[in-house]
């Protein structure tokens, strides 16, 4: 579903991503744990089609550096930060999606009871508690039924109910045969749900990890080793 | 804390141009100021003194307010800078908006103010200006500026708190050019640096000092527009425009304020501008502006608005959506042409009530221009425009492409000759040709926010 090869990225004369390699199967949910700029949001806006990169770069057949509006067509993206429109209320926000993705106006109704939004529908998005502004930018992401999800700290500001709530989600999301990338800080979060974590360290991927029993102890060992 | 609020936005600037792009702009100013200054003498020959003042003093003023209240109203909804945090922060918000008022006021002096006086000290060999008189003309363009810069930040909390007053503020503020203008109320800068009178001096510093403390009194303790339900009016705005992204554009426009924020920058100077045309039209004694050169001029202005278009939204969330910058950048193109149709369609009419026949061209001469600079403004700038002025890439662009043909068009509406309509053709015809090549070029330049 995923594959990078030998994958660059500047910004300047910084360079964050590093001849990467990554190879993500369909179905996985993948997990790409890594602290603060270590290349991970970089890496998903490659892949995502929001920045360029130079490399080899195909998500779902497609190639994000020449088609990058294609990607975002079957993809589903939940960005870092929770960043929402200023004037749109939540119902407005979703039936502009649904609009801009040629779906029907029933699927705005089904995404908000889905994700529990039918109390914020007439709320303007800026108004809302940063974990509600988390919980519509997740409702955004799957409103389209994408084949692929994209997620950058999907968690972060969300409370256990909820977190536990989307966490089930994206777990049934992926037993249909769909595939999840996923960055995270949250070691505990990754041995839950993915299949597989990738570490990325300075720009490269250190290690992909298959056994997450020991995720926590084996990413201190790959990280202080590399 | 006033420190790091100027570095921010010396950062902001010199993180989208480069540093030494920050000193070109000043650069320009202290070019023209010191040729014009070195006809001085010539400009005064045809532009009584007391005229030239009062519109210099009066544009200075206005354009103080403008950037004020753009940066008040439009600008503080930018994410991640230390007026949006300041909730964080050991600070209050009435100090945080008064460092972004000084922050400011710094600002535009270092970059406009300064570079002026430097362009007059420059020109003394070249004209009869002295250093005395620069420096006290320097005097009353400062106070001109910073009772602008405060009247914006004063009207900065009015508009948060009650949307109906600062239409009323806008209302006075409109009648008061209009009474300047006819001479019916002083406007103290301006009595100054006419009068060399200490007494206008001082009711000069009078209003500054009155709107800075009501705008530090009223500032709110928070910053938040009134949270009320709204239904979904998108929907409505679909069925009118078909279009869902025009839709939403429009939305966003009518629920922020953007026809009424834009008058102050866009429709105040316009209608200051006519006024001082008639003005000029009757010390010459000749009607050389006429509803043609006037439409040309009208359309100058309107660039303004795209600017206020483009702070309306954060772009991040539309780096998600299978979309194109480019695709953001036409929306604000069309919903701009429906904007200045909206507010200077009305005004060209009233231009030609007595000259009907002139109302085709008149139209056609105002939307060939807008079209023009709208495009190449939307080309070089893409969705962000707010550094615009700090890159010199952009500026020398920009100036050399849209000053020679604005230019044509206004001289070549002077008189009816063959030369001048022939000139009139060739110009428009250039300024289509690159309009449509800007058009296409839009969708291949801007691929990513």
């Amino acid at each position: 579903m995923i594959i990078v090869k030998n994958l660059n990225k500047w910004y300047g004369s910084n360079q964050v991503l590093k001849d990467l390699n990554l190879k993500v199967d369909r179905g996985e949910i993948f997990g790409l744990l890594g602290p603060n700029g270590a290349g991970k949001t970089t890496l998903i806006k490659i892949l995502t089609g929001q920045t360029e990169g130079q490399g080899y770069v195909r998500v779902g057949g497609i190639d994000p550096l020449k088609e990058p509006i294609k990607v975002r067509e079957i993809a589903g993206i939940v960005p870092e930060s929770e960043s929402v429109p200023n004037y749109l209320t939540v119902e407005e926000y979703l039936y502009f999606i649904a609009e801009l993705r040629n779906l029907e106006e029933k699927s705005v109704e089904r995404a908000l009871k889905k994700f529990s939004l039918v109390e914020y529908r007439k709320n303007v998005c800026r108004d809302l508690s940063k974990g509600t502004k988390q919980r519509l930018m997740i409702t955004a992401a799957f409103i389209h039924k994408p084949k692929i999800l994209f997620l950058d700290e999907p968690f972060i500001n969300l409370d256990p109910l909820y977190q536990k709530s989307v966490r089930e989600e994206i777990l049934k999301y992926a037993s249909e045969g769909n595939t999840v990338f996923m960055a995270t800080h949250i070691i505990e979060m990754a041995k839950k749900m993915c299949t597989r974590v990738g570490i990325i360290k300075d720009g490269r991927i250190i290690a992909v990890l298959e056994d997450l029993k020991n995720l926590e102890e084996e990413f201190l060992r790959e990280f202080e080793n590399a | 804390m006033l420190k790091y609020y100027l570095i921010e936005e010396y950062r902001k600037h010199a993180s989208i141009a480069k540093k030494y792009s920050l000193i070109v702009f000043p650069i320009y100013i202290i070019f023209f100021v010191a040729i014009g200054a070195s006809f001085i003498n010539d400009i005064l020959l045809i532009f009584p003194y007391q005229q030239f003042i009062l519109l210099t003093m009066l544009s200075t003023f206005i354009y103080g307010f403008g950037v004020s209240s753009f940066e008040f109203l439009g600008r503080v909804n930018e994410r991640g800078t230390l007026v949006t945090l300041t909730f964080i922060l050991p600070l209050k918000m009435k100090k945080s908006y008064f460092y972004l008022y000084l922050r400011d006021a710094i600002y535009y002096t270092l970059f406009f103010i300064l570079p002026t006086m430097i362009g007059l000290i420059l020109s003394i060999p070249f004209s009869t200006l002295n250093l005395l008189q620069i420096l006290t003309f320097s005097l009353s363009l400062i106070i001109s500026m910073f009772i602008g810069y405060s009247l914006g930040y004063f009207s900065f909390p009015i508009w948060y708190g009650n949307r109906k007053t600062y239409y009323l503020l806008i209302t006075i503020l409109l009648i008061y050019i209009i009474l300047v203008i006819f001479s019916i109320l002083p406007f103290p800068p301006a009595e100054f640096q006419i009068e060399k009178d200490p007494i206008s001096l001082l009711f000069s510093f009078l209003p500054i000092i009155l709107f800075l403390l009501l705008a530090y009194i009223l500032t709110p303790r928070e910053i938040r527009d009134v949270s009320k339900e709204k239904e979904n009016s998108l929907k409505k705005y679909k069925r009118i425009f078909k279009d869902i992204l025009l839709s939403k554009e429009m939305e966003d426009v009518i629920r922020g304020g953007i026809i009424v924020k834009s008058l102050f920058t866009y429709f105040l100077p316009m209608l200051l501008l006519f006024i001082f045309i008639k003005i000029i039209n009757m010390s010459i004694g000749k009607e050389v502006y006429n509803p043609l050169s006037l439409s040309v001029m009208l359309s100058i202005f309107s660039a303004v608005i795209y600017s206020w278009l483009t702070i309306m939204e954060d772009f991040e969330y539309m780096q998600t959506l299978p979309l194109r910058a480019s695709d953001v950048v036409l929306v604000h193109i069309k919903a701009y042409f429906i904007i200045i149709t909206i507010i200077s369609l009305p005004i060209i009419i009233l231009l030609n009530l007595q000259t009907p026949s002139l109302l085709p061209f008149s139209m056609a001469l105002f939307y060939l221009n807008s079209t023009y600079l709208l495009f190449l403004t939307a080309y070089i700038a893409g969705p962000k425009i707010t550094s615009l002025l700090f890159n010199p890439g952009i500026i020398l662009r920009f100036s050399l492409y849209s000053i020679v043909p604005g230019m044509i068009l206004v001289i070549g509406t002077f008189e009816k000759s063959i030369y001048s309509i022939t000139a009139v053709i060739l110009t428009a015809t250039f300024m289509l040709l690159v309009s449509y090549i800007n058009f296409r070029r839009i969708k291949k330049k801007w691929i990513y926010f």
